[in-house]
């Protein structure tokens, strides 16, 4: 699956066929969501493979401070919502989800792979060499991209589920009590608790509680360890000491948090009409696929992860030079005036 | 004592009373009291341990499906998002009384 996204450029509409799967075009949006996950976990592996764990953790130790892994989410939003990106047009893709899905993962592979190479460069040159500005439009690139599929962006997730809710808000308004229309939406927010499609939080809670109690064993699990090292403390050892230490003052003082029931969507719909209740189904596991995308993969590949922290470093020593601000294209003039 | 109320979205209900601690930042974790009111722009995966511990969370942006409504509904934590004009009222340390039911906070002083 390849593509060439450029500012400016539509390169996906209605109708395009995407999938270079042997097995062809997904046919459900949960297909299409174990395609990215598998996707983007088969090609961090084949990072970690390259470059070996402990020399990942070894470099990023060495070379990124703990508050540049601290900051960057805060950074990065920063650089995202005060500049004007120049995105790509695209007609057709608030329609399909399936396609949606994997326009977000050409763009993620590609994201991850300049996200390597940062990394690369700085295991080379050091981290003083992210100031140049092949790698800045490099970089500049690559986020126009991720932020055109972004969660807030005007064909991203958000924009997805507004539309599908609002659908099954014109569908249900007159039919039943806003209440239980508004339990019903709700359902599209209970996300799945399967092994591979569940939220971060669920996922990462649950290794937290895991690797905790291990620990306090004198034994540690490596699997558990690096699961928690890769998908949720961006490879920073310091980071993950952190969120043990918040996790056992959080269980010392709340215990385990109260489950909540979901709201039984099948008594919700019982008794309107069969076409009615396959479209409202139908949109509620969309909605709930976009929320899985957003509060599962999100975190774990896309600017709030470990390759969202590699282009953030770019972003930072650029704006720390003298004579830069908020605009990235200006930034970048700026630093071909100076080469 | 200040309240304030507005048409906010009820992620999960609640009425309990903590002290307010500011999230501006994810190193603003690290001031976080278990039994706080969490108050913050917007949360994420990062908040997650400090989240489980509030009283109540309460944040300026997010709708139904934001990050903060979703884990709090999930985890039956007191949330309301969408709390216009939140971070300009609400300061460290504020005694803070959350009514989910009325849709109100009351403000009580700041206790060093």
């Amino acid at each position: 699956m390849t593509a060439i996204i450029s500012p400016g450029v539509a390169t996906y509409g209605a109708g395009s066929t995407m999938s270079a799967s042997p097995f062809g075009p997904a046919r459900s949006t949960e297909a299409a969501l174990f395609r990215v996950v598998h996707a983007c976990e088969k090609q961090r592996k084949q990072f970690e493979d390259r470059v070996g764990i402990d020399n990942i953790l070894a470099v990023m130790e060495a070379e990124v401070p703990t508050p540049a892994v601290e900051a960057s989410i805060d950074i990065y939003r920063n650089v995202i919502r005060q500049n004007a990106w120049n995105f790509p047009k695209i007609e057709g893709v608030l329609g399909n989800v399936s396609l949606f899905f994997s326009i977000w993962l050409d763009v993620h592979e590609q994201y991850y792979d300049l996200a390597t190479d940062i990394f690369d460069m700085i295991v080379t040159y050091g981290i003083e060499s992210l100031v140049n500005p092949t790698l800045y439009a490099e970089v500049i690139r690559s986020e126009t991209a991720r932020g055109w599929v972004g969660k807030r962006s005007v064909i991203g997730p958000d924009q997805q589920i507004e539309k599908r809710a609002s659908r099954v808000e014109e569908l249900l308004g007159g039919l039943m009590p806003l209440e239980d229309v508004d339990q019903i939406l709700n359902v599209g927010g209970a996300l799945p608790c399967t092994a591979v499609l569940r939220s971060a939080e669920e996922d990462m809670t649950g290794l937290l509680s895991v690797y905790a109690n291990l620990d306090d064993d004198g034994t540690e699990d490596l699997s558990v360890r690096n699961r928690l090292l890769r998908d949720y403390s961006k490879y920073s050892v310091k980071d993950l000491d952190q969120k043990v230490a918040a996790y056992r003052q959080s269980f010392a003082s709340a215990g385990a948090p109260e489950s909540r029931i979901a709201p039984d969507l099948d008594a919700l719909l019982g008794g309107l009409p069969l076409p009615l209740r396959a479209e409202t189904t139908e949109l509620l596991g969309e909605i709930q696929s976009l929320n899985v995308l957003n509060l599962n993969l999100e975190p774990r590949f896309s600017f709030k992860s470990w390759a969202g922290l590699m282009h953030g470093l770019v972003f930072s020593a650029v704006r720390e030079l003298p004579g830069t601000s908020t605009d990235v294209y200006r930034n970048l003039n700026t630093l071909k005036e100076k080469q | 004592m200040k309240t304030m109320s507005g048409n906010w979205r009820v992620a999960a209900p609640g009425e309990v009373r903590g002290r307010a601690v500011v999230i501006r930042t994810q190193a603003d974790l690290a001031k976080f009291e278990p039994g706080s009111v969490m108050v913050a722009v917007q949360t994420d995966v990062n908040y997650v341990a400090q989240m489980l511990a509030a009283a109540a969370v309460l944040t300026e942006d997010g709708g139904r499906y934001s990050h903060a409504a979703i884990f709090c509904r999930e985890n039956s934590i007191p949330c309301m998002v969408g709390v216009e004009g939140l971070l300009h009222n609400v300061t460290d340390g504020m005694e803070v009384v959350v009514s989910t039911k009325n849709r109100v906070l009351i403000l009580g002083e700041a206790v060093a």
